[in-house]
C-alpha cells in the first residue's frame, strides 16, 4: 500500500496562508494564556494535593465541611478518575507556616468524623495503616504465640503475613470490613480471628498525597523553563552546525517555539493541569518537533547537492513531497501510541498523553507548512536585502547549506 | 545486498541473549535482597523483579527535607558562649551578662569590675582565632563567626543530618532507600514500599535531642511563663531557662501545657547515650529505657549523687518530658515517660538510638503513592503500552506487508534490549517511562519507516530490487543519526529537570532510542539479507 506516490503538492505556494494562521493561531493563544491562564499544578504552585479511595460513594460536600472544621483551607473537593473508583481530589492552598504536616491532619480529620472505631486507640486502622505498624502491633500482642518458640521469628513471621495482608488490600483497592482482611490467603486463623477483634476498616484510604512547599514549587517553575529554553537553544545550535546554515536553524527554532506555544494554548484552553510530567511531555515534543524537520531539512540538504542548478523554492516543495509519505506515517503511528495512552493510560498520564497527542499534530502541520517555507522566506528576504544594498552580494537563490 | 555473513547473525543473538541474561541476572539479584522472599524463587518471581519499580509504581514516600542550619549555628554559639564564661569564672574575670547567642554569635556584656585587656587574652585564648571575630564595642561586646566557619558548621549540620536520617531509615528496615543530599541543605529520601507517611515524618523529623537537666529549687511547674518569671521577680537568671512542659490528667484525659525552669546547662545529653529500648514505667505504660556510655555514666552519677532530694527534668526537644525527684545516685541508665502508646514509645527508641538531628528540619516536599494506587497504574500502563504496540504492529505490518514484518521483529527485539539494558543499568521504571517505552516503540518505528520509503523511491527511480535495499538503508542513515540526536538532546534536558518520575521517563526513552539505532539500521538489513541475500535475482520485494 502507498499513500502517496509520487507526491507534487504545491505546499510553499500557501505559504503565506499557512504562516497567517500560524500567527493568528499563536495569538488566540497568547490570549488564551493572559486571560484564562494556566492551570498550574501543586508541583509549581506549592500546596498540597490528596486522593483518598473511598469504600461507598463518597460526599464531596460532607468531605469539605470536615477538612475545613479541621481548620484547614479547601481548595477544591472533586472527584477524582473513573466514578466507579469512588474516588476524591482534595486540594489544598499553601499553607503559611512551611512544614505543616497538611497531609496527615486532613488523613486525621477525616478518620476523626468518619471511623467511629479509630476513636479507640488500641484498634488499628487497616486501610490508613502500613506494613511497619502491623508488624510492629502483631509482634507486641503475638496471637500465634510465637514467644519462646526458639526455632521461629516473630518479626519474620508476621511481617511476612503483614505483607500478605496489606498486597491482598492493594489488590481490593480497600478492604470494605475487617473480614475481608481476615480472608487473606496467606494467613494463620490465629492472626486472622487477632485482626477481627484488634483492627478495623475505614471507609477510605490514602491512594496519593503530594505537598509541596512554596521553595520548591519556585524551584520547579525555574527548572522547567530552563530545561525548555535550553533545549531550543540545544536544537538551534545542533541543527545550524549540521546544516551550517543561520536560515535552517532559526527557521526549525521558529517552528518549535510555534509548536511549544500553540500547544501550551490549548492546554490554557482545555484547562489542562501543569504538572511535572506535563512539562516533560513539552520536552519530549520538542524532540519530536525538531525531528520531524529535520528529516526535511536533510532531504533539501541532499537534493541541494544533487540539483545545483535548480531553483531554492523548487528543491523545498520538492523535499517536502518526497519525504511527505514518511512524515505522515510516523506520524500517525506515534499519534496511534499517545491516543492508546490518553484513554486507556490512566488519569497521571492523561495531561501527559494529551500535550503528546496535540502537539504531534501540530509538529507535523509546522514541519510541512511552517519550518521549510520559513528557509525561503528567510533566504528570499536575505536576497531582496542584498539587491537593495548598492555592493554586489552573493547570489541569494542558493542557500548556503551543503 | 549481501549474503548474511555469520558474525552478524551472532552479533544480533548475543546481544539479545544478553537483554534477557541482564533481565534475569538483576530479577534473581533484586530476589536476593528482599527479606520477604522465597526460598525457591519461581521464574515467575524473578521475572516479576527484573526491573526496579520506582516509587509512583511500587507505593512510597518521597520526602524533600530542610536542615535548620541556623539552628546548628546558635547552638555552636551558646556552647562557645558558654565556655567562656566557665573559662572566665576559672580564671577570675569577671564578666556581665552573657544573653543567649544567635545564630551569628553572642554578646558579652562588660561591668566596671571588668578589664577588658584580660578579657582580650582570655577569648583570644578560649576561641580559636580563625573561627570567631570580636567587636570590641564599650560595654558590649560581640563575638560573631567568621564565613569559613559559619560555612562549616552550616556543612557540618547537614552531613550529620544526612547521617542521622540514614541511620534512621536503616533501622526502620526499608529495602533501598535513597537518602542523598541535595544542595547546601537539603536531604532527599526516598522509601520505596513504605506507606505510612506519617509514622515515617515522625520518625525522621524528629530531633531527638534529649537532654537531661537539673531543675531549680524554684523550679515549677507554673501554669505560664509570666508566672514562672514572677517566681524570680520578673528576672531569671541568666543560668536558668523556662521550658515547656505538660501536665497530664489520666482520669479526664487531658494535657495542660506548663513551664519549668531549668539550668541552662544540660548535666547529660543525648550525645552520652549508648542504647534505648522501649520498657515499662511503674504503671505498666510503655516508656523508654536509656543507657549512658562510660562518659556520660561518670558525669550523671557526680550530679545525681550531689543532688539527691532535687528534682531532674528530661527534656526532649526542647519539651519537658518528665522531671522525676532524684532518689540516690543513678548512673547508667533512666527512663522516660509520658504516657505513650506503644508505637510512639518504640519510635522514639529508634529515634534516640540513632542518635539527634544537629537541627530542626522541615518538610519541604511530600509525595505519598499508596500501593493500590501504584498496582491500579502498572495496569492501566501496561494495557496502554500493549494496546498501543499491537496498533503500532498492525499498521506497520498492513503497509509495509513483510517488510513491516521485518521493522515488528526489529521493534520486538528493540523493547527487549531496552528492557534488558535498564535492568543492567539498575534504572527505575517509572510511570511515566512506561509511556516514555511505549513512545519509544512509535518513535523507533520512525527509523523503519525512513528506510523503507526510501528502499521504495529508489526501486520508483529504477533501481534493482537489492541494490534499492542497500542504497536505502545507506541513504536514510544520516537522516536517523540526526533524528536520534535530536530527541535524545531533549530527553538530556529532562533528565536535568524534574524528580524520580520524570527522570525514569528520560531514561528510557534515551536508551530506546539507543537500542533502535542498532534494531532498525543494523537487523533490519540483516533481515533483508536473510531473506533476499542468498537469492541470485530477486523480482520484486514485498514492501
Amino acid at each position: 500500500m502507498r499513500l502517496f506516490k509520487k507526491a507534487n503538492i504545491d505546499f510553499l505556494g500557501i505559504k503565506h496562508i499557512c504562516i497567517g494562521v500560524s500567527i493568528a493561531l499563536m495569538v488566540a493563544g497568547a490570549i488564551a494564556i493572559a486571560t484564562k491562564g494556566l492551570n498550574w499544578g501543586v508541583d509549581f504552585t506549592g500546596g498540597a494535593q490528596i486522593v483518598y479511595g473511598f469504600a461507598k460513594t463518597p460526599d464531596e460536600n460532607e468531605i469539605r465541611k470536615i477538612v475545613e472544621s479541621a481548620k484547614l483551607n479547601v481548595t477544591s473537593v472533586q472527584r477524582f478518575d473513573r466514578p466507579e473508583k469512588n474516588q476524591i481530589l482534595l486540594r489544598l492552598p499553601m499553607e503559611k507556616k512551611e512544614g505543616r504536616d497538611v497531609s496527615g491532619e486532613v488523613t486525621a480529620a477525616l478518620t476523626a468524623a468518619l471511623n467511629p472505631a479509630a476513636r479507640d486507640s488500641s484498634s488499628l486502622d487497616l486501610n490508613l495503616n502500613g506494613q511497619d505498624i502491623l508488624v510492629a502491633k502483631m509482634v507486641a500482642d503475638d496471637p500465634e504465640q510465637l514467644n519462646g518458640k526458639p526455632d521461629k521469628d516473630p518479626k519474620i513471621e508476621y511481617g511476612r503475613q503483614a505483607e500478605a495482608i496489606i498486597a491482598f488490600r492493594s489488590k481490593n483497592g480497600l478492604f470494605q470490613n475487617v473480614d475481608q482482611a481476615a480472608s487473606t490467603p496467606e494467613i494463620s486463623p490465629a492472626v486472622a480471628s487477632w485482626l477481627k477483634s484488634n483492627s478495623s476498616a475505614g471507609p477510605f484510604t490514602l491512594l496519593q498525597a503530594e505537598t509541596v512547599g512554596p521553595q520548591v514549587g519556585r524551584d520547579l517553575r525555574q527548572k522547567g523553563l530552563w530545561a525548555v529554553i535550553f533545549s531550543w537553544a540545544a536544537m538551534l545550535l545542533y541543527i545550524a552546525f549540521r546544516f551550517r546554515s543561520a536560515s535552517f536553524g532559526t527557521a526549525a527554532v521558529i517552528a518549535l517555539v510555534h509548536d511549544t506555544w500553540i500547544t501550551l494554548g490549548v492546554c490554557s484552553v482545555f484547562g489542562v493541569e501543569i504538572s511535572l510530567t506535563v512539562v516533560a511531555a513539552f520536552l519530549t515534543l520538542i524532540g519530536y518537533s525538531v525531528n520531524d524537520t529535520v528529516v526535511i531539512f536533510d532531504r533539501i540538504r541532499e537534493n541541494l547537492a544533487t540539483r545545483k542548478k535548480e531553483p531554492l523554492d523548487s528543491i523545498v516543495g520538492r523535499s517536502i513531497n518526497e519525504t511527505l509519505s514518511r512524515t505522515i506515517i510516523t506520524s500517525t503511528l506515534t499519534f496511534l501510541v499517545t491516543v492508546v495512552l490518553f484513554f486507556m493510560g490512566g488519569e497521571v498520564l492523561r495531561g501527559f498523553s494529551f500535550v503528546l497527542t496535540f502537539g504531534i499534530i501540530i509538529g507535523t502541520y509546522s514541519s510541512i507548512f511552517i519550518a521549510a517555507p520559513l528557509v525561503i522566506v528567510w533566504e528570499e528576504w536575505k536576497a531582496k536585502r542584498a539587491a537593495s544594498q548598492p555592493a554586489p552580494a552573493p547570489a541569494g537563490k542558493t542557500a548556503k547549506a551543503r | 545486498m549481501n549474503r548474511p555473513t555469520g558474525w552478524r547473525i551472532v552479533l544480533t543473538l548475543a546481544i539479545l541473549a544478553a537483554s534477557i541474561f541482564a533481565y534475569w541476572w538483576r530479577g534473581r539479584e533484586a530476589l536476593k535482597m528482599s527479606p520477604t522472599a522465597p526460598p525457591e524463587p519461581t521464574l515467575t518471581d524473578i521475572v516479576k523483579n527484573g526491573v526496579k519499580l520506582g516509587l509512583d509504581l511500587k507505593g512510597g514516600i518521597h520526602l524533600v527535607l530542610q536542615v535548620k542550619t541556623s539552628d546548628a549555628l546558635r547552638v555552636e554559639a551558646q556552647d562557645a558562649a558558654e565556655h567562656v564564661r566557665d573559662e572566665a569564672g576559672r580564671r577570675g574575670v569577671v564578666l556581665g551578662a552573657v544573653p543567649p547567642a544567635d545564630e551569628e554569635g553572642f554578646t558579652i556584656n562588660l561591668t566596671e569590675a571588668t578589664e577588658p585587656s584580660k578579657l582580650k587574652d582570655l577569648l583570644k585564648s578560649a576561641l580559636p582565632g580563625n573561627d570567631w571575630a570580636v567587636n570590641e564595642r564599650g560595654k558590649e561586646w560581640r563575638v560573631t563567626y567568621r564565613d569559613a566557619a559559619k560555612f562549616q558548621i552550616r556543612d557540618q549540620a547537614a552531613r550529620q543530618a544526612v547521617e542521622t536520617v540514614r541511620n534512621r531509615v536503616d533501622a526502620l528496615g526499608v529495602a533501598e532507600p535513597v537518602i542523598q543530599r541535595q544542595g547546601d541543605d537539603r536531604i532527599l529520601v526516598q522509601l520505596p514500599g513504605v506507606d505510612d507517611p506519617a509514622r515515617v515524618k515522625e520518625i525522621i523529623g524528629t530531633t531527638g535531642f534529649l537532654e537531661l537537666k537539673l531543675m531549680d529549687d524554684k523550679g515549677g511547674p507554673y501554669s505560664s511563663r509570666e508566672a514562672a518569671a514572677q517566681a524570680f521577680n520578673g528576672n531569671i537568671p541568666p543560668d536558668l531557662e523556662v521550658v515547656e512542659g505538660f501536665e497530664e490528667n489520666t482520669e479526664a484525659r487531658t494535657r495542660t501545657t506548663v513551664y519549668y525552669v531549668v539550668k541552662r546547662a544540660a548535666a547529660v545529653t543525648g550525645r552520652d547515650l549508648k542504647n534505648a529500648r522501649v520498657g515499662q514505667d511503674r504503671f505498666n505504660q510503655p516508656a523508654v529505657d536509656f543507657f549512658l556510655n562510660a562518659a556520660g555514666a561518670q558525669k550523671f552519677g557526680k550530679v545525681t549523687g550531689d543532688n539527691i532530694g532535687k528534682r531532674l527534668a528530661i527534656v526532649l526537644d526542647r519539651r519537658v518530658q518528665s522531671a522525676p525527684v532524684i532518689n540516690g545516685k543513678i548512673e547508667a541508665n533512666g527512663i522516660i515517660e509520658g504516657n505513650f502508646t506503644a508505637e510512639k514509645a518504640d519510635a522514639l527508641a529508634l529515634v534516640l538510638r540513632s542518635g539527634a538531628l544537629p537541627a530542626e528540619m522541615t518538610v519541604l516536599e511530600e509525595r505519598t503513592v499508596g500501593p493500590s494506587l501504584g498496582l491500579d497504574s502498572i495496569k492501566q500502563g501496561l494495557t496502554a503500552s500493549l494496546v498501543g504496540m499491537i496498533l503500532v504492529f498492525i499498521a506497520t505490518v498492513f503497509y509495509y506487508r513483510l517488510s513491516g514484518v521485518n521493522a515488528v521483529i526489529a521493534l520486538i527485539l528493540n523493547g527487549i534490549i531496552l528492557i534488558g539494558a535498564m535492568a543492567w543499568i539498575n534504572a527505575t521504571l517509572t510511570l511515566p517511562g512506561i509511556a516514555g517505552f511505549i513512545l519509544t516503540i512509535g518513535m523507533a518505528v520512525d527509523s523503519n519507516v525512513l528506510i523503507f520509503e526510501r528502499i521504495r523511491e529508489e526501486m520508483d527511480n529504477g533501481k534493482a530490487p537489492k541494490i534499492a535495499v542497500d542504497l536505502g538503508f545507506k541513504r536514510a542513515f544520516g537522516t536517523i543519526v540526526d533524528t536520534h540526536v535530536t530527541t535524545v538532546a531533549a530527553a538530556a534536558f529532562l533528565f536535568q529537570f524534574g524528580t524520580g518520575p520524570v527522570k525514569g521517563f528520560a531514561v528510557t526513552l534515551v536508551l530506546g532510542l539507543a537500542a533502535s539505532m542498532f534494531t532498525a539500521v543494523f537487523v533490519s538489513h540483516l533481515i533483508f539479507d536473510l531473506v533476499y541475500g542468498s537469492k541470485q535475482k530477486v523480482e520484486a520485494i514485498s514492501i
